[in-house]
Order: C-alpha cells, then structure tokens, then sequence
C-alpha cells in the first residue's frame, strides 16, 4: 500500500456559541468529534450523514477554511492544522473544492477566463499565452468549447457552470478536491454527466475526492471508502460496497433502508427509516449518541459510548452490538 | 395493440365517474423581453378523489408551472387556452372566488416550509387563521388548532403551538405546514418537492406523514417531485413531463418498471441506483430545447435514441397503449412499423 496523501487524526472542533446570560458560561458545540481516516491518490472517499452530523465542518477543516481545536492533518507531510501562511497557500494550489451551487460560486462578473484563470495567477503559476492555452485546454477537460472562454459564468445552464467550477479546482493541478453536495442541485440527466466527467478525471489525473453527498445512490457510485458521520462521529467506515451489502450499525442500516434497491418495485418494502430527528449537537446525547433514536438500544448504550469493532477489511462500526457479533465470529 | 386516440385526450380515469381534477388542454406563456415563450404546451390529466398522482420532470419541464396555474399563483404567467375543472367547476375564468377556493378546496405544501412561514407569527395563530379563513367554528377553533399539531407528530402541541417558525427544525416546521394545509380538509393537496430540502431519514417520516392525512382527508394528492424514489413510493400513477408537454402516463409501477416513452426510459437510466461502478451513468446527449424555439417535431426527438424522420417532421399525439397507459411518441404508431 502506497503512503496516503492525507492522513487524519482525532480531528476535533469545537465551535463557541453566543453567551445565554452574563453569568454562565459560553456554551459550545462539538461540530467534529474525533474523526480519522486517510485518502489515497486516486481514490474516493464517501462522507454521509444528516444535516448538523458534522460532514462539512469536516470538510472546512481539510481545506484549511477552519483550524481544528486538536488533532492532525497530515497532508504529503505537511499539518493543515499548524500551517504557516505561505504553507498555507501551498497547499491551497494542491486541494480544492467544488461546491453546491455552481452559479453562487462563480463571480458573475469575470469572464469564463477570469473565472478559470484566477487560480494560475494568484499562484504564479501561468500567464499570458501559457495563461491562454491552459484555460483552453481545461475547458476541453471538462467538456467546454474554448469558445465558452469569454462569456459570462450566468449564460450558463446549471450543468455547465458546475463543469466550468471543476475547471476552475482542476486549474492548479490539485491532488485532491473536495465535493460538497457537487452533484445535488443538478437534474438527474445533468448529474449523471458530471459524475461520469468526475470519474473520467479521476482516472486520468489521479485526482483524490472526498465526496459529500445526502444522496446515497450517488455516493455509492463514486465511494471506493466510506464514512457514516453522526453528530460529529463517524459510527462506521470500511469499504463503501461493504458497508452498502452489509451496514453493520444501526443508524447506517437504517438511512441506506431509504434507498432499499426493491422499492421501485413494491413500496411495501419501504421502511420507516430512523423514528425522531437528529439531536441537538449543544448536547449530544450521553453514551452511544444514536441511543436516542436507535430501534435496537439498551441499558449499555446510554451510559457506555462504544469503541470501534473491527469487522474486517478495514470496515469499523462503533456499536456494542457489533463488539458482540464480532466476538462469535 | 396500439389505438390511437384523438391528440390531448388523456386515457379515462380508472373507476368511471367525473374525476375530482381535470387539466385540459392548458396552455400557459410567460413574457420575457417582448416576446411570449410557452411554457405548457397543451397538458391535460385527471386527478380522482383520494388518488395521487406524480408529476415528474427535470427543471423547465413545466411541473411546478402545472401546479402553480392550478392554484391560480401564476404570478406573471398567463393562461392562454385550457381548463382546470375542480369537481366540476372550472377555475380559469375565476379571480376573486378562487381565494376561497385556495386553501379550502385546495392547498398547497411548498419545498421550502420557512418561506411558506410567517416568520413574526406563532405557528399555533398561523394555524388558526387557516382554520377562520376556512370557516371552521369558532369556539372550537383552539382545540381543533391543537389536536391538528399533534396529529402531524408535532410533540407537546399545547406548549409548542406558542413557538415561532425559526425555533422548528425543517422537518417540523414541515410537519407545520402540512398541518395549515390539512386543516380544512381541502379535497386536493399540491405538494411541490415537499422533501426536497429535508434529510434522507426526515424525507421518509414527512412522505409517510402527507399519505397517512392524505388517506385520513381523503384528498387527493397532486405531487410534484424530480425524485423517482418518492414517485415510487407515494404514487399511484405518474405523469412524466418534458419541455412543457406531457410525454407519458400510467400506473407507477409500469411506468418505473417498463417505461415506454424513450425520454423516461433515459431518465429512468440516468439515476445512479444500483449501477456498476465500473462503468459511466447512462446520459442523456444534449439538453433541454429553448422555450424560445418552437419545437416542429417530437421535443425530445433531438436528443433521442430511436429518433426517426418522422419525429422531426410532426409532434406525435398521445397514443393510448391500452386502458391506463398513454405516451407521446411515434414509436407507439402501428403505421410506423407497418
């Protein structure tokens, strides 16, 4: 196995909310609470969960946008986390990222060029005819004419914008880009093309993806490696097709049930899902954080959080229930 | 066996009797820097009481635009040729009378549950002033404002009718709305993407929530969504548009199961749903047609696998493929594999 690109360690942050009163103390909420995995070049790291799990705050502290309160990030040597500055902007050409909304991302102000180019210049990188003849040749990446060079990002329909913004991260030559939701505002025709176009630049330059997505058919397409987050915890990771065939905690079994492949077919089939909604993460829950909603909670849960059980092939699960499972086996 | 029937003729609701809605033939425009792009194109379906049918589409298919000219919230649209028959009565021609009509007979659920909510209102007065405006009792109108929050999951609703909208996590705020929307048992509700905006596991909670006082009401249900999965799991038939025009129907489960048209075979495709990692999504080549051209021909046919002369020369009409399935599209013409 090849040293990873990106090696995370206990990643915790810690955000400070607004004081209640004058007196008490400035409550706070743990967006990430000790999550570490690595990233390999050319692979794709699936991370799901609800809304308030933690996955983009995760996500920020990659990209160096936030500084964790403790932990490592350890990316080709260098720590995210300790950064200096000109470290920093190193390793901003190296990693960036594709947001939700294509169109908010882009300035509808510059020139598809500008748009693209921003990155070469900021870093030095290129300029004049070099300048030219990298933008046209990104725009040909991803599926653009080099025509579309001197129009404005907003003459463009949803589809387009997105593969102009994958034009923009790919500019520098980055090893590794976030997507956060990337895919998700797009139509389904209009979605299949860019994850095609994702996984044809994957496998030409090498790229490393850390995928976010709600939408759990689209990560199960893209993820070699997946992360379950829940309220700031990753409750199972392991290979992404495992883990799809057989979850091994609750919570992760209950949210792949959402898309449970014979639905189509017999809405019968269709399970519930998880009863009740995502605790407030001001204060998680005690013991395992998923007792509240968890169908197969007991006494052990609510007072003892689990450790991960180790289930093979990298595939770990925090439940007591599988520390169980994996001792008859 | 392939019938054809006269073009714009939806196949009979299943069940005989007049259905509850009926869309004939509507047309609607829009203008935009002096010219009129036609965003419905001669759409028509029927609607029966307690059924639910599921408008699906990709953006600028005319979906929302369907829904929003049933309600009559068409902002600058206009309706230019076409029924909306509710029980009867069609809502066209209506102005003022339709306000009453909205929100008793018909309500709406809306993707976005904070912006269908008054921000400086209790959710409780919201509820209420539903209720007055549909002439329910006065005297009752408390209790019956209480009993609607608990019966929508909403916990402790003699306290929590005094919160404000931005104290409600999204899905209950959307648990809110549909309660607004149940409250005078309006014979049809209109759900546009109500899930759209919520997470997975809350998706299915508020899903099962819309069908259970969808069945309690005996309304119909009118859903909009771009998610086959929630077509496949609400809807008992499905309407699929494209450009403006309806290009198939039928029962859900043949739909998904066997789609005939060549576009919903594609968009069918196009969902990443248990694919083969090792190889590409299937796409759908090129894009949606300008609302400014005006399409001679098939819509789809630019775009199609199965394109032949015919599709660009004349719009096919709807074939009736038998009792309950209908699709736009010359494939279905026994002429044209005579």
């Amino acid at each position: 196995m090849s040293a990873p690109l990106l090696t995370v360690q206990d990643l915790v942050k810690t955000f400070a909310l607004p004081r209640r009163s004058i007196r008490g103390p400035r409550p706070t909420v743990q967006a990430v609470s000790g999550i570490s995995f690595r990233l390999e070049r050319g692979r794709t790291l699936g991370l799901v969960g609800e809304s308030g799990s933690g996955k983009s705050t995760t996500a920020r502290l990659i990209t160096g946008l936030v500084r964790p309160t403790s932990g490592t990030i350890d990316f080709g040597g260098v720590d995210v986390a300790r950064a200096d500055r000109r470290q920093q902007r190193a390793l901003r050409r190296r990693m960036q990222m594709i947001f939700q909304d294509p169109r908010g991302s882009l300035d509808p102000r510059m020139r598809v060029r500008d748009v693209i180019g921003e990155g070469l210049v900021v870093h030095r990188i290129a300029s004049g005819a070099r300048l030219r003849t990298r933008v046209d040749e990104l725009l040909e990446m991803v599926g653009l004419r080099t025509g579309d060079a001197e129009k404005y990002a907003h003459e463009f329909s949803g589809g387009q914008a997105q593969r102009i913004a994958i034009a923009r991260a790919l500019a520098t030559d980055p090893e590794i880009i976030v997507c956060d939701e990337a895919v998700s505002a797009l139509d389904v025709s209009v979605q299949a093309q860019i994850l095609n176009l994702l996984r044809q630049l994957q496998d030409e330059l090498g790229l490393a993806y850390l995928f976010i997505s709600h939408d759990l058919n689209v990560v199960r397409y893209m993820s070699d490696e997946m992360i379950v987050m829940y309220l700031g915890k990753a409750v199972e990771t392991g290979p992404a097709a495992r883990i799809f065939e057989e979850p091994a905690h609750p919570y992760t079994q209950a949210l792949l049930s959402t898309i449970a492949q014979d639905e189509w077919a017999d809405p019968q089939s269709a399970t519930p899902g998880v009863a009740g909604e995502i605790p407030s993460p001001t204060s998680p829950p005690s013991g395992c954080r998923f007792h509240t909603r968890c169908p197969l909670a007991f006494d052990r849960c609510r007072v003892e959080e689990p450790s991960y059980a180790v289930l093979g092939e990298g595939h770990l699960a925090a439940c007591h229930l599988s520390h169980d499972r994996a001792a008859i086996a | 066996m392939t019938v054809t029937v006269s073009p714009q003729q939806p196949p009979a609701a299943p069940g005989g009797g007049a259905p509850l809605l009926e869309v004939e033939d509507l047309r609607v425009s829009f203008a935009k820097g002096g010219r009129r792009l036609q965003v419905l194109s001669g759409v028509s379906f029927a609607v029966d009481a307690g059924e639910t049918l599921a408008v699906v589409g990709e953006s600028g298919s005319g979906k929302s635009v369907t829904a929003l000219s049933i309600m009559g919230l068409l902002g600058g649209g206009v309706i230019d040729a076409g029924s909306i028959r509710l029980g009867g009565r069609d809502l066209v021609p209506l102005q003022r009378e339709l306000r009453a009509i909205r929100g008793r007979d018909i309500a709406m659920i809306f993707q976005d549950p904070l912006a269908a909510l008054d921000p400086l209102f209790t959710i409780g007065y919201q509820l209420r002033e539903a209720l007055r405006f549909g002439g329910y009792p006065r005297q009752r109108i408390r209790a019956r404002a209480i009993e609607l929050l608990g019966s929508v999951g909403i916990p402790d609703p003699e306290r929590r009718q005094s919160a404000y909208p931005h104290e409600l996590s999204g899905g209950q705020r959307q648990r809110v709305v549909i309660a607004i929307a149940i409250a005078c048992r309006p014979k049809l509700i209109i759900a546009d993407e109500p899930t759209t905006a919520l997470d997975a596991t809350v998706e299915g909670q508020i899903l099962d929530l819309i069908k259970l006082v969808q069945q309690e009401a005996g309304s119909a249900l009118l859903l909009i969504t771009h998610d086959m999965s929630v077509v496949a799991r609400m809807a008992d038939r499905v309407l699929v548009m494209y450009a403006g025009a309806v290009l198939e129907e039928g029962p859900v489960r043949e739909v998904l199961g066997r789609p005939r048209h060549p576009y919903t075979q594609a968009l069918i495709a196009a969902v990443p749903r248990g694919v083969d990692r090792s190889k590409p999504v299937p796409t759908i080549p090129g894009s949606i047609p300008s609302l400014l051209e005006t399409p001679t021909g098939c819509r789809f046919a630019p775009r199609c696998p199965h394109a032949m002369p015919v599709c660009a020369a004349a719009e096919p009409p709807i074939f009736r493929v038998d009792e309950v399935r209908a699709s736009r599209c010359w494939l279905e013409d026994e002429a044209v594999h005579a």
